[in-house]
């Protein structure tokens, strides 16, 4: 934010575009080529995939969006979005993920309501 | 600093409310990371439904995924990614205010996202063709032993993720063939006015970005079976 950017705002040198382009199809080739490699857990391959996205994302959003050169304030109001999906993520999986257990748990109390023995000797 | 600047005559692009050019730039690149959040937590809903599917019914999901060409999905995700380049470069072009190379890039920006949109056209016709449209044109049993209609479901995710992130792109070309006529005719954005061609450049790579988690997410799930078994 130097004052002599003033009438063009922050302006990025061609070569660093073109850097982070020929990365980004590193990282495409790379992500497609460990798709085709066989850990053994599927795991393992969706943090390798998942981990070369956010690799992208974050190369996309510094250098083609400038949040590398963006105030405080920016970089906040630009991390708020991806905060909050997160907290989607989480909040939707531990629901999800504990409706199994808790049916269960309920099958369990009415078995015991309807045995013989529920109503006490 | 406005009046140290005043050489470069930032008189007219300065509205009355801001103080200087520094903050109303300021302002403005806020109001385009509010809206940009909010597009992210847009897509975000689909995300998650596609998590919360894909960890119920993963075989479903793995088998679905070797259905579509991963060949295909490669391509246009390397024209989506040259088309960030193009815009990136578009958006410079006019911070340093060459209006014809801003016209060039913008207009490369267009060839690369209707690329991308006559391939995803191609590839919904071959889901017509092969009849794996929920709820439209749906013969899974073909290729699958019915597991509770659950690869149906995953064809369904595909098209609304696949189709949300076309529909954005369709607006976004919209967006570039305006810019390119008011750079072109009415020569606009290369005398320091440059922000809405770099906010439509923050609004393409962001449709960029859903892709770059879309293309592994829906494609490349569980390809290694193919090659070495599980």
């Amino acid at each position: 934010m130097s004052g002599h950017d003033d009438a063009h705002g922050h302006v990025v040198p061609v070569k660093m575009y073109v850097m982070v382009w020929v990365a980004l199809m590193v990282l495409l080739a790379l992500t497609v080529a460990a798709s085709y490699w066989n850990t053994g857990h599927i795991w393992i391959n969706n943090t390798i995939m998942l981990t070369i996205a956010v690799a992208k994302t974050m190369l996309i959003l510094l250098y083609f969006m400038h949040v590398r050169w963006s105030s405080k304030l920016t970089i906040i109001f630009a991390a708020s979005g991806f905060l909050w999906v997160l907290f989607l993520f989480a909040f939707s999986m531990g629901d999800y993920m504990s409706r199994p257990e808790l049916s269960r748990l309920q099958e369990q109390v009415v078995i015991s309501e309807d045995s013989p023995h529920y109503h006490g000797e | 600093m406005a009046a140290t600047h005043s050489a470069e005559t930032h008189d007219g692009l300065v509205a009355g409310h801001f103080e200087d050019l520094q903050q109303q730039r300021e302002s403005a690149t806020l109001g385009m990371w509010l809206f940009l959040a909010q597009e992210v937590m847009f897509f975000g809903g689909i995300f998650a439904a596609y998590l919360v599917y894909r960890t119920y019914y993963p075989i479903s999901w793995e088998e679905s995924s070797l259905h579509l060409n991963l060949w295909i999905g490669f391509v246009n995700t390397l024209f989506l990614l040259c088309s960030s380049l193009t815009m990136a470069l578009a958006a410079r072009a006019a911070q340093i205010g060459n209006t014809r190379h801003l016209v060039g890039f913008l207009i490369g920006t267009i060839i690369f996202g209707s690329i991308f949109l006559g391939v995803k056209a191609y590839e919904y016709y071959d889901k017509w063709a092969s009849s794996l449209i929920p709820g439209i044109k749906w013969d899974g049993n073909q290729y699958w032993m019915s597991e509770g209609g659950n690869h149906e479901l995953f064809f369904v995710l595909y098209f609304f993720a696949s189709g949300t992130h076309a529909l954005h792109m369709v607006i976004g070309i919209g967006i570039l063939a305006w810019l390119v006529w008011a750079a072109w005719r009415q020569g606009r954005f290369v005398k320091g006015d440059y922000l809405p061609v770099e906010f439509t450049g923050f609004y393409w790579h962001f449709v960029d970005i859903v892709w770059v988690f879309l293309f592994p997410l829906l494609y490349l799930i569980d390809r290694f079976v193919t090659v070495g078994g599980h």
